[in-house]
C-alpha cells in the first residue's frame, strides 16, 4: 500500500529536507522501505514578444 | 539552415496588388503556425511555396501538441490602420495570441501566418513569417503566448 504525503504541510513545519521543490511528490512505500521519491518539471510556458516587420518605399535621389 | 530573419513574402503582397488573389487583410481569417529551426524562410518564393504545408512550410518542420493544433491558431481582431503607427504608414496589426495549458515539446523558433479563408488560386497562402529571434521555446502544461508590438505586425511606410 502506498500513501502520497502532501509536502508542503512538512515543509511548514520544517521536516523536510531542502532541495525538495513543490513538484516533488514523496510516496510512502511501507515501514522500512525506502520512500519513492518523484521529481518533475512542472509548468512551463513561452511568452514571446515580437518585433514589428517593416516595409519601407525608398525614394531615390533629392527630387 | 535555419531562421535568420523576419519578413514579407513578395509574392503574395505582389498578388494582393494586381488581383492575382483576393485575399483581405482586414476580413479574412488568419492563422498562426510554429516552426523548428530546421527551415529556411524565402521571402522571394513563389507563391504555391509559401503556403501553409509546401515548401519550407511543409507539416513535417511543424511544431503543435496540446491545445496548440497541428495548423495553428486563428488569429483575431487583423485590421489594416491608416497613419498609423505614424502619419506616412500603413499597419497590419492583430490581436495578441494566448493559448493556456498547451505543451508542445518540439523546438520552435518562430511562426507563419497565413490566410485561411481564401482557397484560389492559392490555399492557405502565406503573408508573412516572424522569427523569434533565435531563442528555443517549448511549453509544458503551460501559456503560450506571442504578443505583438505596439506598431503592430507589419506596417509599411510609404512616405520617406
Amino acid at each position: 500500500m502506498s500513501k502520497e504525503i502532501d509536502l508542503d504541510k512538512y515543509r511548514s513545519i520544517g521536516t523536510l529536507r531542502s532541495g525538495y521543490k513543490k513538484s516533488t511528490k514523496v510516496t510512502y512505500t511501507g515501514y522500512g522501505k525506502s520512500n519513492q521519491v518523484e521529481h518533475w518539471s512542472g509548468r512551463k510556458d513561452a511568452n514571446i514578444h515580437v518585433k514589428p516587420i517593416v516595409t519601407r518605399i525608398k525614394r531615390e535621389g533629392a527630387n | 539552415m535555419s531562421w535568420s530573419a523576419s519578413g514579407v513574402f513578395g509574392q503574395t503582397l505582389a498578388d494582393i496588388l494586381d488581383n492575382t488573389t483576393a485575399i483581405d487583410l482586414g476580413s479574412d481569417t488568419f492563422k498562426v503556425a510554429l516552426y523548428t529551426n530546421s527551415i529556411t524562410p524565402d521571402f522571394d518564393a513563389a507563391a504555391a511555396s509559401v503556403a501553409y504545408d509546401t515548401g519550407q512550410w511543409a507539416t513535417a518542420q511543424e511544431a503543435y501538441g496540446t491545445n496548440w493544433a497541428q495548423g495553428g491558431v486563428a488569429l483575431s481582431g487583423n485590421a489594416l490602420t491608416v497613419g498609423s503607427p505614424a502619419a506616412g504608414q500603413l499597419k497590419w496589426d492583430c490581436t495578441d495570441v494566448s493559448e493556456a495549458t498547451t505543451t508542445v515539446s518540439t523546438a520552435f523558433y518562430g511562426c507563419l501566418i497565413y490566410d485561411d479563408t481564401i482557397a484560389t488560386p492559392v490555399a492557405d497562402q502565406g503573408l508573412l513569417a516572424i522569427y523569434f529571434g533565435g531563442t528555443s521555446y517549448t511549453t509544458d502544461t503551460g501559456t503560450l503566448s506571442i504578443t505583438f508590438d505596439s506598431n503592430g505586425v507589419w506596417y509599411l511606410d510609404y512616405t520617406p
